[in-house]
């Protein structure tokens, strides 16, 4: 099923409303000339038990969503994602720290695949079900929609390291890119615009195809086994109060108990988390918590990266929790002491399920893979 | 965008040089019909009773604890946004003016900070804001805000006047604070002349949703100002960066303002709004066909 816009200069009037192929025109759109069809021919994909997204922000002149989905905005925001003409030395793309296969985090902890080559201050995070992040981005929840966000790696000196007004110059003398900014937007490349097709096409970003999810469906009620399914239960039980629901992220900030020392107010308060957006000293060391979805491809873990391997990070659960005033009470699960007391067994049990939310069809969905190659 | 230029032909003999008190200073002729409904909105900083000039050394007494110190202020950065104007006509009705953002600013050339090209923003004077399609009418009083308030604020993609990540005040420089935008930046050096010279950068920013409340500043015109076809308008504000300055108590130690201390934002904001932004004169100047 498809929907055609007359006018391609409309796209900003149309709004996909999850879960129906529907579309609220405005007013003026029969008034226009006819110069040009496009189609959306994919509707924004509502996965059944998700809640709702996240719209774009309301543009304050329509009082409607800013961004939303077309087609030709999702596949300029795909090149442009791939493309390392964003970068101020033409070597650096998005997806040089965002790597499909790993759920668009990059295998290391701390990289240094910036245009500087130094080491960012931290780890590449996963870009999974975007669109459901509705609580900030940044492990510090810093930015408030996906549209600003892109500035952050697009301008960063290690990241980038991008002039914007470079970036628009030389989107601007590029035929194809004048062509599909054209087409998605109606309008000559800019960086806002850039930023816009980006958050399209990271919106776009959906797993919801994992074992898990064809189990939760009842589309193959044997998709998890037994010990699966008791690790399922062990997860909702024992991590569910940040790792909750359908997203496997409650898109909260937590202090995890990583660290116990908060006194290193450098780099603008980086190492301070959440604290360094709210000031609220509750906040202090909390991080975003990451969905726990293709979590197995994922590695490494937390804000820098520290953890190796998801053994680890369950042995940080169970032992190794710090006790501090700011430490999540949620973790206080050993009779009101620190730590989440899990068996070896459970253990197993716990990572045999986590296996299940690896959703291969996310991880090769050609949708989402560099259109360069 | 088409410059247009608003040639005042003085009127010599009305100007008042000598109070402090405003006066309305009545204008002469000559420009475009194609003027007609126009306000020039002028933001001049000074530094005290002189010209606010960057790259200057400003001697300034503290006086704390019974004590006097004496400092020096040296500039090179005066950056506000002002939004959200509105003019009141003379039976208190508010017109606002669409898409009312605008950036005034003097600063030094600024090195992009993060680049690998070396690409620089160029120093830049702007004082003057050309505001279009006035309603025709007689206004009695100006309001705006100083900063952008939240649904521009939470989202740098959107754009409209003259917000967005380019033209001057993009993220490339550091006018991105959190992805939101920085209401009032001035920057430069504070030199402590007593004893052992010595000197440390001067940072102070607001900014902030939180902010943005109590962030309007209304100023009543002595006279009403006519604005029709026949008539644009003309209103200067002073803006005092001195005044700016006691904001703090403390300016040694609280030499960075930022999103860390919230109440001396507040203060900064305060200063801005209550002391150092004040009517300095307005008046219509007669429009006619070229």
């Amino acid at each position: 099923m498809s929907i055609k816009l007359r006018n391609k200069h409309v796209t900003g009037v149309f709004v996909l409303v999850v879960g129906v192929l529907g579309a609220l025109s405005c007013s003026k759109e029969d008034d226009l000339p006819i110069t040009g069809e496009q189609e959306i021919p994919f509707a924004f994909r509502q996965p059944v038990f998700f809640p709702e997204a996240v719209k774009s922000a309301i543009d304050p002149k329509t009082n409607l969503p800013s961004n939303p989905l077309t087609k030709a905005g999702v596949e300029l925001g795909r090149r442009l994602f791939y493309d390392p003409i964003l970068s101020a030395n033409r070597q650096v793309s998005c997806a040089s720290c965002h790597h499909q296969g790993k759920g668009f985090s990059d295998g290391v902890a701390i990289t240094t695949a910036g245009i500087s080559g130094k080491p960012l201050e931290r780890h590449s995070p996963t870009l999974i079900n975007l669109a459901w992040t509705d609580n900030g981005f940044f492990w510090d929840g810093g930015s408030t929609n996906l549209e600003s966000q892109a500035f952050g790696p697009l301008t960063h000196a290690d990241e980038m390291g991008m002039y914007l007004p470079v970036l628009v110059e030389r989107l601007k003398a590029d035929a194809t890119y004048i062509k599909l900014f054209q087409t998605a937007f109606g309008e000559l490349p800019s960086e806002h615009r850039t930023a816009m097709a980006l958050s399209q096409f990271q919106r776009m970003l959906i797993s919801a195809d994992a074992p898990y999810d064809l189990y939760r469906r009842g589309e193959q009620l044997d998709a998890l086994s037994t010990g699966q399914l008791r690790g399922l239960n062990l997860v909702r039980q024992k991590c569910g109060s940040c790792h909750t629901g359908e997203l496997f992220t409650d898109n909260g900030f937590h202090n995890n108990g990583i660290d116990d020392d908060f006194s290193n107010g450098s780099n603008e308060g980086i190492y301070w988390g959440r604290y360094r957006i709210t000031y609220n000293a509750l906040d202090l060391g909390a991080f975003k918590t990451p969905t726990l979805r293709n979590v197995m491809v994922s590695a490494p873990y937390m804000h820098d990266g520290r953890f190796k391997t998801i053994d680890e990070v369950l042995n940080h659960y169970r032992f190794d929790i710090k006790d501090t005033p700011v430490t999540a009470s949620v973790l206080y699960q050993n009779n009101d002491r620190v730590g989440i007391p899990m068996t070896d067994k459970e253990v197993e049990e716990i990572k045999s399920f986590l296996n299940a939310l690896t959703d291969e069809t996310f991880l090769a969905n050609k949708d989402f893979s560099n259109p360069f190659k | 965008m088409k410059k247009q230029t608003l040639l005042f032909v003085a009127v010599a003999a009305l100007v008042f040089t000598s109070c402090e008190k405003t006066e309305i200073k009545e204008v002469e002729k000559i420009v475009y019909a194609n003027q007609a409904g126009t306000l020039s909105l002028t933001f001049d900083a000074q530094y005290g009773d002189g010209d606010f000039e960057l790259n200057k050394k400003y001697p300034y007494q503290l006086v704390n604890s019974g004590s006097t110190y004496d400092m020096e202020f040296e500039f090179n950065r005066l950056r506000y946004w002002v939004s959200n104007v509105k003019l009141i006509d003379k039976d208190n009705k508010e017109h606002a003016v669409p898409d009312s953002y605008y950036l005034v600013e003097e600063t030094n050339e600024i090195v992009v900070p993060h680049l690998v090209n070396g690409e620089k923003y160029p120093a830049t004077k702007r004082e003057e804001v050309m505001i279009k399609d006035i309603p025709f009418g007689e206004y009695k009083a100006v309001k705006f805000s100083i900063g952008v308030d939240q649904k521009y604020n939470d989202n740098i993609a959107l754009t409209t006047g003259e917000l967005g990540s380019l033209n001057g005040m993009g993220v490339s420089d550091g006018w991105m604070w959190f992805t939101s935008y920085k209401f009032l930046t001035l920057a430069g050096t504070i030199h402590w002349a007593d004893g052992t010279p010595t000197s440390k950068a001067l940072s102070w920013e607001t900014g902030s949703n939180e902010l943005f409340k109590g962030a309007e500043k209304t100023v009543d015109l002595t006279t009403p100002l006519k604005i029709d076809a026949q008539n644009s308008g003309k209103v200067t504000f002073k803006v005092d960066v001195k005044e700016l300055l006691a904001a703090t108590d403390l300016p040694w130690v609280n030499n960075s303002i930022s999103q860390n201390k919230k109440e001396l934002m507040k203060a900064l904001r305060d200063a801005f709004l209550s002391k150092s932004l004040t009517f300095k004169e307005a008046g219509s100047a007669s429009v006619e066909a070229n």
